[in-house]
């Protein structure tokens, strides 16, 4: 089956910013792929580019077999979006603004059936201005369906969202996908990545600089754990052959393969005299392999 | 076809659901007409009054035949008739002793004209003492006429405001749907620009037909305005109208950021047109110099068109000027508002 995303060594600039710098990339039909990035790398260019909203400088961009760029009302009819920061005329109810949308395609699915499976029927009659931010943004998402597409684009669909809205959205993603649907989501969070996609990819500065399962990434990037300590006596550990780093009163060890060490660790604080209150082990996290593959935070 | 009817529908939907909206497509014209109607619309009656002293069968008499005169007042006085007509209380004074007639009057207008009619009316008494016939008896003859009250010229220029004003604000709307982002999500569909701006455009028309019944009836119910002309014929003016004042705001709006650079532009735009362009008062009464100027402004050729189709019942095959320059706005800011049309704000 043909790729439903293709990019190919894609440019975009913006008065000398480089949004989007040679990137590629391939996505195949039913998954749910993440876009993982700070501020500014470039998530929304790229889903704006396979929307039709944008215009690539260089390169090339195919949508569902569709050149974005020549063909975008073909793309545009049979995708779904969602944009960062969506508005919808204040003034009409829920309903109307799907009536309105679907009204704008060919082929729209049946609106009423929509609202009941995007959990909106009991609020189909209210305004959109008297809606919450979960509300709204699941209004967003209902309109990304009207079309009954196959390939969806949903740009921080989270963001500013309370944890149990974010949940109600979650379980939303995972139904659209469960009817085999493609979404591409972009995201800031790294459990929304982790719980909700197939393939993660991490952005920065207009590049991709890995892509794959949070198996796959964790264990290319961040094949590691991580101990935390506090006691006392314990300062001669940042020291090599340890190299702890301390932080905020607290030590921080990255070992790749810890139960190795564990042991030798133990006795060698035992032997010192030192003491600890407290012993965490962390798993390593997409943050993680962020961390490894920029050398800064995802989240600052 | 089906967008372009919901995208209407809803439209106005959304407009019946603003209240500030409607209060300045439909209430403000309203209140302004009776406002300014009120103050300036209807022709004073004529009303005079005169003082007469004196008694006896002429003073009787007199006061008879005065009170047949529409709006004429009559009062008998026993004393004062001088200083009440220095003090303007009357306008004239008849003063009656003896056979020896004085009429006092002033030097005001209306005492001239009054005093007249009573030396009319005192020579018609004389003629019927002295029982001879009239040589001379003019018939007199009632002829009704149009655009002779200042209302008949007032109801077609506080329409061609309102069409103006109305067309600019609904063009210039579009900054706040590019600011809040929806032209952006409309633009992720298939829905073609023509289709969302057609809609906007029909939507705005309806109202503008809403607005001329609106302000015609009121203006004849009120104020006894008598439209005399084809108001059928008023629909392609009122079309080609509302279409240049919505090309002017959708220019507008492609050349500002924000509602308010918006506002401030529509005022240098509409203020001048309120004043110039004949809303008001005739451009002939305006001063020599500032003529030219008011030739070239839009709201100039849809007054004139208006009046001369509500007022004189000039027929449209005689507005082809009017048209014209109608059609010539459209067409210079409809290209302008298309070369600076953006769906989005600029990044900052
Ligand atoms: N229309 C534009 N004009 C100028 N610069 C732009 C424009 N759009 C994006 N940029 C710049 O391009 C870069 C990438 O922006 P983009 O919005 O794609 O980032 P992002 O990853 O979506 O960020 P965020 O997480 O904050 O949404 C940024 O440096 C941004 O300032
Ligand atoms: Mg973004």
């Amino acid at each position: 089956m043909a790729p439903v995303i293709e990019v190919i060594n894609a440019v975009k600039e913006f008065n000398g910013v480089r949004a989007l710098d040679g990137l590629s990339l391939t996505v195949n039909s039913g998954q749910v792929v993440a876009i993982l990035g700070p501020n500014g790398a470039g998530k929304t260019t790229l889903l704006e580019i396979l929307e039709g909203l944008q215009r690539l400088n260089r390169g090339e961009a195919r949508v569902l077999g569709y050149d974005v760029g020549r063909e975008s009302r073909e793309v545009k009819e049979r995708i779904g979006i969602s944009l960062q920061s969506t508005a919808f005329f204040d003034r009409l109810s829920v309903e109307e603004t799907a009536e309105l949308f679907g009204s704008f395609f060919s082929h729209p699915q049946d609106r009423r059936a929509l609202l009941r499976n995007t959990g909106l029927w009991e609020l189909r009659g209210r305004r959109v201005s008297r809606l919450s931010g979960g509300q709204k943004q699941r209004v967003a998402l209902a309109l990304a369906l009207i079309n009954d597409p196959r390939l969806i684009f949903l740009d921080e669909p989270t963001t500013g969202l309370d944890p149990a809205a974010r949940r109600e959205i979650w379980s939303l993603v995972e139904r659209i996908q469960q009817e085999g649907r493609t979404v591409i989501l972009t995201t800031h969070y790294m459990e929304e990545a982790a719980y909700l996609a197939d393939n993660v990819v991490i952005m920065d500065q207009g590049k991709i600089l890995a892509e794959g399962t949070v198996a796959q990434l964790l264990r290319d990037y961040a094949d590691q754990q991580t101990v935390i300590l506090d006691g006392e006596g314990l300062d001669y550990l940042t020291e090599p052959p340890w190299n702890f780093v301390e932080d905020n009163g607290q030590l921080f060890w990255h070992v790749p393969n810890l139960s190795d060490q564990l042991d030798s660790l133990l006795s060698s604080i035992r032997s010192r005299g030192g003491k600890i209150h407290h012993l965490v082990v962390q798993e390593a996290t997409l943050e993680d392999v962020f961390l490894r593959l920029t050398g800064r935070r995802l989240v600052s | 076809m089906r967008a372009y009817l919901t995208l209407v529908r809803m439209n106005l939907k959304m407009l019946f659901r603003a209240r500030d909206v409607l209060f300045w497509n439909f209430a403000f014209p309203v209140l302004f007409m009776v406002l300014i109607g009120t103050a300036f619309g209807t022709t004073p009656g004529f009303s005079a009054h005169v003082g007469v002293e004196g008694s006896g069968a002429f003073v009787s008499g007199l006061v008879q035949a005065l009170h047949h005169i529409k709006g004429m007042k009559v009062s008998v006085l026993a004393s004062g008739g001088i200083e009440a007509l220095k003090a303007g209380h009357i306008d004239v004074l008849v003063h009656s002793a003896n056979h020896h007639i004085d009429l006092y009057r002033t030097n005001a207008s209306t005492s001239q004209s009054v005093s007249s009619i009573v030396l009319g009316t005192v020579m018609s008494m004389n003629l019927q003492v002295l029982h001879q016939p009239l040589l001379f008896h003019p018939i007199v003859h009632q002829i009704s006429m149009q655009g002779t009250s200042y209302i008949d010229f007032l109801a077609p220029g506080i329409l061609g405001m309102t069409l103006m004003n109305t067309g600019l604000f609904s063009g210039t709307m579009l900054i706040t749907h590019r600011s809040q982002g929806i032209l952006r999500r409309i633009r992720g569909t298939p829905l073609s620009t023509g289709i969302f701006i057609g809609a906007r455009i029909t939507t705005q028309m309806l109202i503008a037909l809403v607005q001329a019944a609106l302000i015609l009836m009121l203006a004849r119910e009120v104020y006894h305005f008598t439209p005399v002309g084809n108001l059928w014929s008023l629909i392609p003016l009122l079309i080609i109208g509302e279409l240049a004042f919505m090309t002017i705001g959708f220019f507008i709006a492609g050349v500002a950021n924000t509602m308010e650079v918006a506002a401030a532009l529509t005022n240098i735009v509409s203020l001048p047109m309120m004043f110039l362009a004949g809303v008001f008062y005739p451009i002939s009464q305006l001063p020599r110099f500032i003529k030219p100027l008011a030739q070239i402004l839009p709201l100039r050729y849809l007054t004139s068109g208006l009046r001369a189709i509500v007022v004189h019942g000039t027929s449209l095959a005689h507005l082809g000027n009017d048209f014209m320059a109608l059609a010539m706005v459209t067409v210079v800011c409809g290209f302008l508002a298309i070369k600076f049309f953006r769906w989005e704000m600029p990044h900052v």
